[in-house]
């Protein structure tokens, strides 16, 4: 595990030019709104920009659509435009295939599409790798100015430019609360220049996520060639989780300071975001950048704990009091978690007393099978409160008294 | 009670403009809104070549210039480059004729800057003039 952290550290602090070339603005509102610290939260298909490792733990396919107004207010009347659609389709035990395609315009001067396909997939139970080729296109309209039509450059190299890049990225899923993620942007810093050289900046970024009940953290350091930008953000889930707030703010090392704010509506099928990002420094005076996004989910949730929000609904009454007990829970899962879940078989006499849980399960759907009604997941509960993490959080092989 | 009585006054002035009535007391109103002036001041009037430019040394669009009229000669207090992020780029030259400002598509630092898209801000009068240009390679 040595070895690969030196080598990152030792890329990242590899003087190159400054300034990056085409513009990263993230993809959902969701990671805007947390000020772009995603690479370790990655759970959800926002990963697609930051961390293509966070894409396996998807249980079932997301479409993102977003769109967004950069620096919203430039007196010149300028508009700044992005789009990004992004498809990722877990295939089971084979991982998740993703797609996506964005533009960012000014309007008829000047485009950047990015077409990517990636791959990633789980290679134990808390370790994701994910890799997403690009290929990148940019181009000028130059009609609007006969200074431009009869530029040498123009004419020889015409006004298009492309180029391949690789994304590379790994999450770690240390416990429940805490999640590590590094990825390599632009791994090969692809030359997009018309005439001259001009690198995309690789960009390496390294985060943890702290994920306690309702909330989400993420903290990120981001390098592109000399510069470094610091990101930290943060969410909370109301209403059942389906209502969040967020906030972020990013400090960069030429000084320059941002501060994010969105906030999600969220059902089992759609998801909507909006977030706003304001520069405070230089170009304030600008009404910022906004972005709306939406995400559907196909299928029916499957019940994995790390992958989306809590299976089952919070066993709030029994929580304030369980501060210690709940401590125990979560130790006595982490680690029964790194054992990578050793199933207690059931003896046969006790079969129709007991149940082991298989993966999809949660409270619910085990009472909706075994009593036929899903309300009764609170007698399940009930038997079993020694054993079933707050929340209701259940674990593969887990054996359950059916009362 | 002065004030109060200035205040209600006031009030029914605003109301009778809304209401589509011409002011008729009210002289001082009317008065302060300033003459049709000739120029309004500082402003931006060009932008050559248009938005993008391709720094390369050719001789050709190797600097991007913005035209302003300054009939007072007020003092620009601010002629800068940033890039999206808002982080600070460079200064703005003094262009070939007055009242102009250039950008040779270098950072403050006497490097290229990357192609894409870089915003200008310039201030003075307390009237900001913020726009976008382009940096090809």
């Amino acid at each position: 595990m040595k070895r690969p952290l030196i080598v990152l550290l030792a890329l990242a602090l590899a003087p190159v030019r400054a300034f990056a070339n085409f513009i990263d603005n993230g993809a959902g509102a969701r990671a805007m709104g947390m000020g772009h610290a995603y690479t370790a939260v990655s759970d959800d298909i926002n990963a697609v920009h930051y961390n293509p490792a966070g894409l396996a733990g998807l249980t079932r396919p997301e479409l993102l659509v977003s769109h967004s107004k950069l620096l919203v207010g430039l007196q010149d009347d300028s508009n700044i435009a992005a789009n990004y659609v992004a498809y990722a389709h877990p295939v089971e035990g084979k991982g998740v295939f993703t797609a996506a395609y964005n533009d960012t315009t000014l309007e008829e001067f000047y485009r950047e599409r990015t077409i990517r396909l990636g791959y990633a997939r789980e290679m134990s139970k808390t370790l994701r790798l994910g890799a997403t080729l690009k290929i990148l296109n940019k181009s000028f309209g130059i009609g609007g100015d006969p200074n431009l039509a009869v530029d040498p450059l123009f004419k020889k190299q015409g006004t298009d430019a492309q180029a391949m890049s690789l994304d590379l990225g790994a999450r770690w899923q240390r416990s429940k609360r805490w999640s590590f993620g590094a990825s390599v942007l632009d791994a090969n810093s692809p030359d997009t220049g018309l005439g001259q050289a001009d690198k995309v900046e690789r960009t390496l970024r390294a985060g943890v996520g702290y994920h306690p009940r309702l909330y989400h953290f993420g903290f990120d350091l981001a390098r592109t060639g000399s510069d470094l930008d610091v990101q930290v953000g943060g969410e909370r889930w109301f209403a059942r989780k389906t209502f969040a707030l967020r906030g972020g703010f990013g400090l960069g090392s030429r000084s320059d300071r941002d501060l994010n704010v969105g906030a999600t509506y969220r059902n089992d099928t759609f998801e909507v975001n909006y977030a706003m990002n304001l520069p405070l420094t230089g170009i304030s005076g600008t009404s910022g950048t906004h972005r709306f996004s939406f995400i559907v989910r196909f299928g029916a949730r499957a019940g994995e704990w790390d992958t989306e929000w809590d299976p089952a609904p919070a066993a709030a009454a029994g929580e304030p009091k369980m501060d210690p007990l709940l401590q125990r829970l979560e130790r006595e899962e982490r680690e029964r978690y790194q054992r990578k879940a050793q199933p207690s078989k059931p003896a046969k006499q006790e079969r129709a007393k007991v149940y082991t849980v298989q993966k999809g399960d949660n409270l619910k759907s085990i009472a909706q099978k075994l009593y036929g009604d899903p309300s009764k997941w609170v007698e399940i509960y009930h038997a079993n409160q020694d054993r079933i993490g707050v929340g209701g959080v259940l674990t593969i092989g887990q054996v359950l008294i059916i009362p | 009670m002065a004030s109060l009585k200035t205040s209600l006054t006031r009030l029914l002035l605003v109301l009778a403009i809304l209401a589509g009535d011409e002011p008729v007391a009210g002289g001082d109103l009317t008065a302060k809104l300033p003459a049709l002036r000739p120029a309004e001041g500082f402003t931006q009037t060009g932008i050559i070549p248009a938005k993008i430019f391709t720094p390369n040394g050719d001789g050709v669009n190797d600097v991007i210039t913005l035209y302003f009229d300054n009939p007072e000669d007020s003092v620009v207090v601010e002629a800068r480059v940033y890039d999206l992020s808002g982080a600070f780029v460079a200064d703005l030259q003094a262009g070939s004729v007055a009242d102009s400002f250039a950008w040779d598509g270098r950072d403050a630092g006497g490097r290229a800057a990357a192609g894409g898209v870089y915003i200008y801000r310039i201030e003075a009068e307390n009237k900001r003039f913020t726009g976008t240009v382009v940096v090809v390679r």
